[in-house]
């Protein structure tokens, strides 16, 4: 699974244990999720897309959907 | 703004741990040594060997994870031990989850050391001796799997994945491994392993497995 999270709490200005702290997960499972070596359970990917008052597939996107350049849907 | 520790601080920071780790070193160094000077280390089968290797860097790690658990400074850099963040205090949720950690920790190492020293500097091991150990192991056990749950409860989904894929990874490597083994044994070809051998490789095995595994889910 690809994601924006990074950029998207880049662009916040969020460190990962800001974003884990809002979450209620640790820094290492959004460094984990970050970098593709975790797949988010479905409770925690809404709790995500609700933190960034975005949908789903804006921030999470399959790995044969990837994201165009420049983290731009396709 | 994340602000990281620089300059005169770090460096006294640093040198704090390593007197301390200095300190630790000697006095467990000492008692180590005086330990194998006394008891016929020759003689120790490998599975008390194994135990008392395990048992080693279990107390190393568990004291570490403890003392680090006790103050802001070192909760810091058990949240985030390669840019660990001083000016930003971890939950108190956070806190005591270290806590727990070392605490696990500390009693599986003491509990697999226990019966390799007792058999070692209590020979022959007088029954009482034996009944005692036995209760405090089973005390322990008990302290310990409270500590666990305590630790699953408090764990977040990546944490609850890497505990869940140690424990099916190492059943999976070690009824293969033991399958083998008892056959053999059952046709005469390998020799007979008592339970102590097989708890302490389903230990180390344990060990192996969530260490690999931390590192492939990022907690590494």
């Amino acid at each position: 699974m690809q994601s924006r999270l990074k950029v998207l709490r880049a662009e916040r200005d969020w460190s990962q244990a800001d974003l884990g702290e809002r979450l209620g997960v640790s820094r290492q499972a959004i460094n984990a999720i970050e970098t593709g070596k975790h797949d988010p359970s479905l409770s925690l990917v809404f709790r995500i897309a609700d933190l960034f008052e975005l949908s789903v597939e804006e921030i999470f996107r399959p790995d044969d959907r990837p994201y165009a350049k420049r983290g731009v849907l396709r | 703004m994340k602000t990281q520790e620089t300059g005169t601080r770090r460096i006294s920071t640093l040198a704090a741990l390593s007197v301390a780790g200095a300190c630790f070193g000697l006095v467990t160094g000492w008692e180590v040594g005086h330990f194998i000077k006394n008891s016929h280390v020759k003689d120790l089968s490998w599975s008390d060997l194994l135990a008392l290797t395990l048992a080693a860097f279990l107390l190393g790690i568990g004291l570490a994870t403890s003392v680090l658990a006790c103050t802001r400074r070192g909760q810091a850099i058990l949240a985030n031990p390669r840019s660990p963040d001083y000016s930003r205090p971890v939950s108190r949720a956070q806190a005591v989850f270290f806590g727990l950690q070392g605490g696990v920790l500390l009693l599986a190492g003491a509990m697999l050391a226990t019966p390799v020293i007792v058999m070692q500097t209590q020979s022959p091991l007088p029954p009482k001796w034996g009944l005692l150990s036995l209760w405090a192991l089973g005390l322990s056990f008990a302290i310990q799997t409270a500590l666990n749950i305590a630790v699953w409860r408090r764990s977040d989904e990546v944490f609850r994945r890497v505990i869940s894929e140690s424990g099916a990874a190492t059943f999976w490597l070690f009824q293969g491994v033991f399958f083998l083994w008892a056959a053999g044994e059952k046709l005469r070809m390998l020799p007979a392993v008592s339970s102590w051998d097989l708890v302490v490789v389903i230990m180390a095995l344990y060990l192996s497995a969530s260490m690999v595994v931390s590192y492939r889910r990022g907690l590494g």
